[in-house]
């Protein structure tokens, strides 16, 4: 990067621009944007700071809220955490994205070094039958997915929800993408050692993908956990439900009892939040990193 | 990012490289068919098979209480549809939310970024505070909106009262739903096109805007001239991102407002989950999601034939 | 409003007038109720004491216990005179016919059933008027109040009509509740709102039945 002479006089006769002015213009600019962008950042969280407030009040207290607790207590916590429920949708949750996650991994980064790394006559014909996948939106195929899933008597299973799950056309992509990056010679390295091309894609290629594979990980992780409407119509079993669904389908019967609802909220929102925590800086570089390559 | 190829290394060939290549040439068709068969089995089990299912399904009446595809329709599902004011009412909310969400979703996170691009250290706090509601899960984000929009107790409703207005009914107004909902929506998804600008920013070499100023420009000539043109690759993405996204809307409406009141908010996608697993039409309802996937791969097709020609222009 | 199981409307315009320019005028005209409340804001407002009456279901009855509220229940009142009728639906078991079941499966599901009834007082308890005779017509059930205030509502109940729509939380219910809840916030006119019934309930007659 190369750094431009600042051919500006530093100090001159008043009336005319200099250096200095100039930096104090900046400066004075800089600041408030800062200031303006710390506002909006302030009322962005004001939602869920009155949340986590409600959710430490007695209920009868939640009727005629303030931002004051009169009486701070863990007993919505208390309430929900010994229903039961909320710990087999936890399970559930969890069970689900990570089969979810490691699924698409695990079929889209072989399927894309095969695209990427092999040649073979169909080569292109299989890469257009996926692509026309990335412009199906999975939401249209509900109905006869839910036929479909239901006809292998797998309604209310995990696999109802994983399987339809995994085959995500745009991680074949990702994966491609990189894998077109990754320097061949590693490859015909291995190959002339004897390697077959699945000792290849396991032993050369995926050590050296660390970050697309994270990335597409966690963000299938986060989309699977966070799936509504799929997981809504297969799994009516309460013990099989995931967070979003039980959240969905509980939340009419807590009635007034609004410090139980946000506590509810907290508890269903603190999985991801956690994980946000401690990826942060792994999921933005995500997000940065596959959205400009387009 | 350049993409090596076997042909570019094989300047200087060898013979053994030469005989590793070909035979590597013959033999590819089986081992690539087995790592590519678990992704095209689900693909075409899940992806593919229920595409063409659901078109199939379109032309008869099914029941979901029943098995079998059931009496034959032909295009009288369709022609419901199209004629049946419940279908457009419902395409229409879909259009309006996205109508609503899409400008404030692009045009504020992009100015959130270029302040948070003049801003040095504390970055870790607003990308904190605007990404942390996009990790929420929809329904968590329901509940919390739900209860801020609360009639009588809510905290928007006090806010307001304190101004002195009378308090709006934020979700039992039909007029006034979808704003409701829209709001709630800019809230929870900013983070993300937050984000993305504020990493395209950073990509610009700062050079150029050091150029500009010392020729004179000032910083609203600089964004204009030189952020608003480097970020068209960006903005383009994360608009067409954001429309797809707003089509395929579902899970606020249904856990916030059920689609009401009186049906104000019911976009396309509750519209086929009503039909078809509340009414049990499943013939009905893949004929709309039908007509909705023909709504979505058009708006795709349309942005790539737009972005074909952007990327050739740059 | 629904005949022949649900394929005709015979919707009374006259009478739905009545009845809707009565509720317009509890909540727009007279402002004796809210015409801007969620369900659950309704509850708040009785459960704090703020309003005197609240129009429900016997299902909340726990919810205003646990409130610790004093407070009492009744049968809505007979507000056109003549002879007296409220809506209502019960839980009903449909035991689905089985060929090839065994004895012992039928057992099992005849004493689920029984299970069920013998908890009858349980489900008073929780404010359902009990079907079950026995328990109806005994001492313990007489002396619950208030759930026993009401129990001449089963003499009265009447059901949605029959089709393939209706039923409790049907498509029959949210198409007549958005109506009717519209007229009470006054967005729309009792004129307006029977149009749009009888419109949707066409629609509705006018689909085959997919059971």
């Amino acid at each position: 990067m190369t750094t431009v002479a600042d051919t500006r006089p530093q100090h001159s006769a008043p009336g005319t621009v200099t250096r200095d002015s100039i930096d104090r213009r900046i400066k004075l600019f800089n600041a408030t944007c800062a200031g303006v962008l710390i506002a909006f950042a302030l009322l962005w969280l004001v939602p869920i700071a009155w949340t986590i407030d409600t959710a430490f009040k007695p209920n009868a207290e939640t009727t005629n809220p303030t931002w004051a607790i009169h009486d701070p207590t863990l007993a919505s916590f208390r309430t929900l955490l010994a229903q039961g429920d909320i710990w087999n949708w936890y399970a559930s949750s969890f069970i689900i994205s990570t089969a979810s996650a490691a699924g698409t991994v695990l079929t889209a980064s072989m399927a894309a070094f095969a695209l990427s790394r092999m040649r073979f006559r169909f080569r292109w014909v299989v890469f257009w039958f996926i692509l026309i996948g990335i412009m199906i939106p999975h939401q249209a195929l509900i109905v006869p997915q839910f036929r479909e899933v239901s006809a292998m008597h797998l309604l209310n299973t995990y696999l109802a929800v994983i399987l339809p799950q995994i085959p995500l056309a745009i991680a074949v992509f990702i994966f491609k993408q990189f894998f077109d990056g990754v320097p061949r010679d590693l490859d015909e390295a291995a190959r002339v050692d004897g390697a077959g091309f699945f000792r290849t894609y396991w032993r050369v290629v995926m050590p050296l993908s660390r970050p697309v594979v994270s990335a597409v990980a966690i963000f299938t992780f986060v989309w699977s956990w966070n799936n509504l409407l799929w997981p809504l119509l297969v799994l009516s079993n309460p013990k099989l439900m995931t967070i979003p669904v039980g959240i969905a389908t509980v939340q009419g019967s807590y009635g007034i009892r609004y410090a139980d609802t946000m506590a509810f909220a907290i508890l269903g929102a603190l999985p991801l939040v956690l994980l946000f925590i401690f990826f942060q800086r792994r999921i933005v570089e995500g997000i940065a990193g596959t959205g400009l390559k387009g | 990012m350049t993409t090596t190829t076997a042909e570019d290394l094989a300047t200087t060939r060898t013979p053994t490289q030469d005989a590793v290549r070909g035979e590597h040439q013959a033999g590819h068709a089986r081992p690539a068919l087995l790592l590519m068969a678990p992704f095209l089995i689900l693909y075409v089990l899940f992806i593919i098979g229920p595409s063409i299912y659901m078109i199939v399904m379109s032309f008869f009446n099914g029941s979901l209480v029943q098995s079998g595809l059931g009496p034959f329709a032909g295009f009288r599902n369709y022609a419901e549809a199209l004629g049946n004011p419940a279908f457009w009412a419902s395409m229409w909310h879909t259009l309006w939310f996205t109508i609503l969400t899409t400008p404030p979703l692009v045009v504020l996170a992009f100015v959130f970024a270029l302040l948070g691009d003049r801003v040095r250290r504390g970055r870790w706090f607003f990308r904190l505070a605007f990404f942390l509601p996009y990790i929420l899960p929809s329904a968590v984000m329901a509940l919390i909106w739900m209860w801020l929009y609360t009639p009588e107790i809510g905290l928007l409703g006090r806010v307001v009262a304190a101004f002195g207005f009378p308090e709006p009914s934020w979700l039992g107004n039909p007029n006034l739903a979808m704003w409701s909902l829209a709001f709630a929506t800019v809230w929870w998804t900013l983070g993300f096109n937050f984000v993305l600008y504020l990493a395209g920013l950073q990509d610009i070499p700062r050079e150029l805007y050091e150029a500009a100023s010392i020729d004179g420009a000032g910083p609203w000539q600089q964004i204009r001239k030189i952020t608003i043109p480097m970020l068209a690759r960006t903005t383009s993405l994360v608009v067409v991102l954001q429309i797809i996204a707003s089509l395929k809307v579902f899970d606020q409406m249904y856990i916030m407002t059920s689609g009401g009141p009186n049906f104000s908010t019911r976009p396309v996608l509750e519209y086929v989950y009503d039909v078809g697993f509340t009414d049990f039409r499943v013939g009905y309802a893949a004929a709309v999601s039908t007509l909705f996937f023909i709504l979505v791969l058009a708006v795709s097709g349309v942005w790539v034939f737009l972005t074909r020609h952007q990327e050739q222009g740059l | 409003m629904l005949a022949d199981r649900g394929t005709k409307v015979v919707l009374d315009d006259a009478k739905a007038k009545q009845v809707l320019e009565f509720m317009r005028s509890l909540t727009v005209e007279k402002k004796l109720m809210p015409a801007n409340i969620d369900y659950q804001g309704a509850i708040a407002l009785f459960a704090s004491g703020a309003s005197g009456f609240h129009l429900n279901g016997e299902w909340e009855i726990s919810t205003f216990q646990t409130a610790k509220m004093p407070f009492s229940m009744t049968l809505v009142p007979n507000v056109f005179g003549g002879q007296y009728a409220v809506q209502a639906d019960s839980h009903t078991l449909v035991l689905p016919r089985r060929d090839g079941q065994t004895r012992q499966q039928l057992d099992q599901s005849l004493g689920f059933v029984k299970s069920l009834l013998d908890q009858s007082m349980t489900w008073a308890e929780g404010g359902h008027v009990p079907a079950w005779q026995p328990v109806a017509q005994s001492d313990a059930y007489k002396k619950l109040t208030p759930q026993s205030n009401y129990a001449a509502a089963a003499d009265a109940a009447v059901y949605d009509p029959p089709g393939w729509f209706s039923g409790s939380g049907s498509n029959f219910e949210i198409v007549m509740g958005s109506a009717i809840g519209g007229v009470e916030t006054g967005q729309l006119t009792p004129d307006a709102a029977i149009a749009q019934m009888r419109a949707r309930l066409t629609a509705l007659t006018n689909t085959p039945s997919p059971v």
